[in-house]
């Protein structure tokens, strides 16, 4: 089971067997049954035949009425069949998807867990992700079902080509010749459709794009200002129209093929049936046989010319999951990734020497050449102009991406020899980009903090400043956050901010990194927050990004990054005075402040 | 401004929309979108039907047939004439079973898009505030869902009258021909079917309502480990291990809820099951005894038997599309009720930019809010002036500019924009010469100019002179569509990596909303808050850009940054959704204590005597 994910390369014959690794009881189960089941049709037939004749002597007075019985009971016990095993095969699916949720699906997150960072960011592999990870545990049942399916539709038509040979032998070859010709259309008819379901996925993409666009609800004001719906409305008609027209036609060509295809199937059917005739004339078919058998000859000709097609194009579709499974598994990870943080680290110096940087599958140089040093227990600020590399410095120092060149040396040890629990316990980062979770908010801003007791995270609120909120909250800190649950509240963003900020004071974490969380926030909150931040890490390491530069005074060094290197570092006094990007940086924003008129 | 108050959702009982308005709306959307087809479709859907009826008829008279053939002094040709006359049901029934299920896929298609069409243009028609109701994603999601129901709904329902039922009548007609009694086998595969398809639907519908919360708890944990959006908090705070540990729990309590549902749904399905098999057994005991009493012939006892298995599944089939009927019904509701929400409406209405914007008292509170967010405000903004708005973080700016462009209208108060009042005014006239640059802009994935000339409906007039306006508007924001460093294909570069393009960084989105702003003729302009994501330098000559662009025309700027309000010709200062003050900067700094401590508090970092 824990070895499904570790195959270099997923074909064809895995459709079968990832089932059987995940679970060889259901996958028998599914693989055995059906295909026994597929024989039932047969059966069936003979039993009529049976029937019908028995019948016939009942009524002509040649056998006692009990000859019926048994036939009846044949046909009876295939119909009880057909109606409740198919029903307890649906309880036994019920049981495996169960299953395969809770066994399956933790080896897969598990997977995606240990994936390096790289991939989360870059848009080729994250839409790889988006394909092979929401759907994996069904797809596991569906692939081996694809398969299934187009078998047991061929033991069931070999059992009735069996039984026509064994009656009439040369009605059986004819069956089989005809066949052959219809399968092939089935199997062309379902590539051609999956294939124009790819040629224009294209389309349907930007036709569903732009109805994402036209109902947005963070569109309106554009939207009703600009008044674009009409126009981008009249596009999304015409891309959607011919996505439609492409597929359209493929189904247009395919029914024409196919019921070509069925017509000389029937047509054959009916030949098959008159010369079968003769046999039932001479008595060498009994009546019942015949009929049961012309009965049998109808279906499998519908069912050649059906079945076959959508079963081939649900091949097809699966055989690209597994295109996707064996690029997701080819994905670098690192084992330890999921490890838990270790705790105690402390250091003396961070050393920023000579790192060049470019995000992979891009050639720009983020950082570029870059050297700095961190000491233990000071305060540092990092600015520059857009892009000029600022977050990538808290990437690499969390040792998200170690792809970079030049060392990073943590007390004289390089980075990228820390182990995953060593890196976690490193630094405590408020990102950008927090996350905001549908917890309670005690567990909002004790998430990670496997060793946290009530009373830090108690008191991280309350030093962050969401006492007032916890007040208000009509079940306290306890109150479930956001709307996923009936009655969770939701904060503001200032209020989420302040999670934010706690759960990085729960965390023991030497080096504490404040990423431009203040985006959204007004500049008496924004303040509140910094001096609040720098107040609260007296005497820990502190590294924060921000815009507005004011706030940047706080920190005992400043480093002004720019084209990918530090290009001014030092006190605030002393880089106004050197006059370079720093001060024209902060002078354009003082100059707002200065009574002397701008304009 | 904490929001618990809306803990209690403020979900008005939803009202109930007539079966047949549900019904009228689906045929609306398929005879606007397939008007012959869909006449046609019936008729092909009926003979469809008969063909299968006709093929059971020629079927006994095939067997007939043949029983006189191999009866003693028997001639072939008595079977051989009713065989080639089943040739044409058969033929036919091949034919109308693509040409149906083709004809369907077309209704389907077509009334899919041509519904979407109308959600798309009734979107454009709401009310904007209708937006802000808590609820609103869900109703809009379930709309969403609606929308197949609805198609459903008429077009599975009509195939029950044209399609089933044509062909049970044939049938009872048949067996009724046959035996009278046979007619109680329609009895049996009916009884067992319909009582199933009852009773199923109630399980299910209460396992949805008890399982989708666990559910939406269980995807958020598989969230929490997989998406974007938490991956890097999830690895560096290392909480995969209590993540993944909450995910097992949440499965075991979705387990025992599904695994409760399913047992009892099939449960129910294996008891109807037992009573369709005895239904069957029925069937063959009229059957032989018939035969046995010589009431009739040996190939309809054939036939009859032959088609019992096709009227089976056909009946469940059916059924299962009557079972339908009511969940698309209940669903498709959703749909309609969506295109009865409150639309914007209004008159259309000249305007007169010299006339300004006038407030008198003007209230507004969001749908569901205790508080109102802007309360009894008066503010004349006068034609050429620049305004801006300033306030802490909820004190209700971004609402003020909602109302004083229209998008909003007030609950309580007046206001007139150019001469018009926004309460009676169409969104044609009031938004003709408005444009802006929004906090929430919008990154469009589509051309450069495109996301340019998007303010103007994708104006494509005349593409040489949009060129020059949409590289203009860009240039002068600091984008050069020419740098084909970054726009490879300048104007016409995609900014999608997903449609194959390029991306931009923060700041670059940022002045290309500008420019769409700039780019869009106009009298009156909004920016609220559009620098935020900007560098200092940026900012300070996007701010003066703004500033040369817009004078001579009425502008309202909404910012934190106190600096940057002193380019506005005066600033109205809100809290607590009140205006406070109005005044110029200077005026202001004197006489609003408010103003003056904001004011100190962001410029006392950058007092360069300060040496900390």
């Amino acid at each position: 089971m824990k070895d499904i994910l570790k195959k270099p390369k997923y074909g064809a014959a895995d459709l079968i067997t990832l089932l059987w690794k995940a679970s060889p009881l259901y996958a028998a189960v599914a693989n055995i049954y059906p295909l026994l089941a597929a024989l039932l049709p047969t059966v069936s037939i003979l039993a009529a035949a049976a029937f019908i004749d028995a019948a016939l002597d009942v009524a002509a007075g040649t056998r006692p009425p009990g000859a019926v019985a048994a036939p009846i009971a044949v046909l009876l016990a295939v119909i009880l069949h057909d109606y409740s095993l198919r029903i307890l095969l649906n309880l036994v699916n019920a049981k495996r998807t169960i299953f395969l949720r809770k066994t399956l699906r933790p080896a897969l997150l598990k997977r995606v867990a240990e994936l390096d960072y790289s991939h989360i960011e870059n848009q080729d592999t994250a839409d790889l992700l988006s394909r092979v990870v929401p759907a994996f545990d069904t797809r596991v049942v569906e692939c081996n079902q694809s398969v299934m399916s187009l078998a047991s539709s061929a033991v069931s038509a070999a059992g009735i080509i069996v039984t026509i040979t064994l009656s009439v032998w040369w009605a059986g070859l004819l069956i089989v010749a005809a066949a052959v010709p219809l399968m092939f259309i089935g199997k062309k008819a379902g590539e051609n459709s999956y294939a124009a379901q790819r040629e224009t996925s294209k389309i349907t993409r930007r036709a569903a794009y732009l109805s994402q666009v036209i109902t947005d609800r963070e569109a309106v004001e554009e939207r009703t200002v600009f008044g674009y719906t009409d126009a981008l409305n009249e596009r999304y008609y015409e891309r959607s129209h011919a996505a439609r027209k492409i597929q359209q036609r493929v189904t247009f060509m395919n029914f024409i093929k196919q019921k070509a295809g069925g017509v000389f199937g029937s047509v054959i059917a009916v030949c098959v049936m008159g010369s079968m005739l003769p046999s039932a004339l001479n008595g060498s078919l009994d009546y019942g046989m015949f009929v049961a058998l012309s009965g049998g000859i109808l279906t499998l000709v519908s069912q050649l010319s059906w079945g076959i097609n959508s079963q081939v194009e649900e091949i097809a579709k699966q055989k690209e999951y597994l295109n996707d499974l064996t690029k997701f598994v080819g994905l670098s990870a690192s084992k330890d990734a999921t490890a838990l943080p270790r705790r105690g680290l402390d250091f003396d110096e961070i050393e920023f020497d000579n790192v060049s940087f470019s995000y992979p599958g891009t050639e720009k140089l983020v950082l570029d050449g870059a050297s700095f040093t961190i000491e233990r227990g000071r305060h540092y600020a990092f600015v520059g102009v857009n892009g000029a590399g600022k977050t990538t410095v808290t990437k690499l120092l969390t040792g998200l991406y170690t792809n970079y060149t030049g060392e990073i040396r943590v007390d004289g040890r390089e980075l990228r020899d820390f182990s995953q629990s060593e890196l976690k316990g490193l630094s405590a980062c408020v990102f950008q980009d927090f996350a905001r979770i549908g917890f309670s908010l005690y567990d909002n801003i004790a998430v990670g903090a496997y060793d946290a007791d009530e009373a830090v995270v108690l008191a991280a609120a309350e030093t962050a400043g969401l006492g007032e909120t916890i007040a208000k909250l009509p079940g306290g800190i306890h109150t479930k956050l956001l709307k996923i649950y009936e009655g969770g509240a939701d904060l503001s963003g200032g209020e989420w901010q302040r999670v934010a900020i706690a759960r990085s004071l729960v965390n023991p974490a030497p080096l504490r990194i404040l990423d431009e969380p203040t985006a959204a926030l007004d500049p008496l909150s924004e303040s509140r927050v910094y001096e609040r931040f720098e107040e609260i890490s007296k005497g820990r390491t502190t590294l924060f990004i921000s815009h507005r530069l004011g706030s940047t005074k706080l920190a005992d060094t400043i480093f002004v990054l720019s084209d990918g290197k530090i290009t001014e570092q030092g006190g605030h006094a002393g880089l106004m005075r050197q006059n370079g990007l720093y001060a024209e940086m902060f002078r354009s924003q003082a100059e707002w402040y200065t009574e002397s008129q701008i304009l | 401004m904490n929001k618990e108050g809306k803990a209690a959702p403020d979900k008005t009982p939803q009202s109930k929309i007539p079966f047949l308005r549900v019904v009228k709306t689906g045929f609306g959307i398929s005879l606007r979108a397939v008007p012959v087809l869909f006449i046609v479709i019936q008729i092909v859907s009926i003979a469809h039907s008969l063909s299968y009826g006709v093929s059971v008829l020629l079927t006994q008279r095939f067997y007939d047939g043949v029983a006189e053939a191999i009866a003693p002094g028997g001639d072939i040709r008595a079977a051989l004439i009713p065989l080639a006359l089943l040739c044409i049901p058969l033929l036919g029934r091949e034919l109308l079973n693509g040409l149906h299920n083709f004809m369907h896929s077309v209704v389907f298609s077509k009334g899919g898009i041509e519904a979407s069409r109308m959600a798309h243009a009734k979107m454009a028609r709401l009310d904007p505030v209708v937006l802000e109701n808590t609820d609103f994603h869900d109703m809009f999601n379930k709309m969403q869902e609606g929308q197949s129901n609805i198609l459903f709904l008429v077009n599975i329902g009509i195939t029950i009258f044209t399609f089933y039922l044509p062909y049970v009548l044939f049938m009872s007609w048949y067996l009724h021909h046959v035996n009278p009694i046979f007619i109680l086998a329609i009895l049996f595969a009916f009884i067992p079917t319909l009582f199933g398809q009852l009773l199923k639907t109630g399980v299910v519908v209460k396992f949805e309502d008890k399982a989708a919360p666990i559910r939406r708890q269980s995807a958020l944990f598989d969230g929490l480990i997989t998406s974007r959006e938490f991956f890097k908090e999830t690895r560096l705070l290392g909480a995969y291990t209590d993540f993944i540990k909450r995910f097992l729990e949440t499965c075991r309590e979705l387990s025992k809820a599904e695994w409760a549902a399913s047992r009892k749904k099939n449960l129910i399905e294996l008891s109807m099951a037992l009573f369709t098999a005895l239904g069957w057994g029925g069937i063959l005991f009229l059957l032989v005894r018939a035969l046995l009493r010589g009431e009739i012939s040996a190939g309809a006892f054939a036939a009859v038997l032959g088609s019992l298995r096709l009227l089976f599944g056909i009946m469940q089939e059916a059924f299962g599309h009557v079972g339908s009927v009511a969940e698309n019904y209940g669903k498709g509701q959703n749909f309609v009720r969506f295109l009865e929400l409150p639309e914007f409406g209004g008159a259309e209405s000249a305007t007169d930019a010299a006339r300004g914007i006038v407030l008198e008292n003007v209230s507004f509170t969001y749908p569901g809010a205790d508080a109102p967010s802007v309360d009894g405000v008066s503010l004349t903004i006068k034609s050429g002036e620049t305004i801006a708005i300033v306030g802490e973080n909820g004190a209700g700016k971004s609402t003020l500019v909602r109302l004083l462009t229209g998008l909003y209208r007030p609950a309580s108060g007046r206001v007139t924009v150019r001469g018009a009042d926004t309460l009676k005014t169409d969104s044609a006239s009031l938004f003709a010469g408005v444009s802006g640059v929004f906090q929430k802009f919008r990154k469009y994935q589509m051309t450069l100019r495109e996301n340019v000339n998007i303010s103007e409906a994708l104006n494509t007039d005349s593409d040489i002179a949009d060129y020059g306006a949409a590289a203009a508007a860009l240039f002068s924001v600091g984008v050069d569509a020419g740098d084909l460093d970054s726009f490879p294909d300048g104007l016409e570069t995609m900014l999608s990596r997903e449609f194959d393009g390029v991306d931009l960084s923060g700041g670059q989105w940022q002045r290309v909303a500008i420019a769409r702003g700039l780019y869009r003729a106009h009298e009156l302009i909004v920016l609220d808050e559009p620098t935020a994501a900007i560098d200092p330098l940026e900012e300070s000559r996007i701010y003066k850009t703004f500033v040369d662009i817009s004078r001579g025309k009425t502008a309202i700027i909404v910012t934190h940054r106190l600096g940057s309000a002193k380019i506005a010709d005066r600033v109205a200062v809100m809290r607590g959704g009140k205006i406070i003050a109005v005044g110029a900067h200077g005026e202001l700094l004197q006489t609003c204590d408010f103003y003056a401590e904001m004011y100190k508090s962001q410029s006392e970092w950058y007092d360069q005597e300060d040496d900390k």
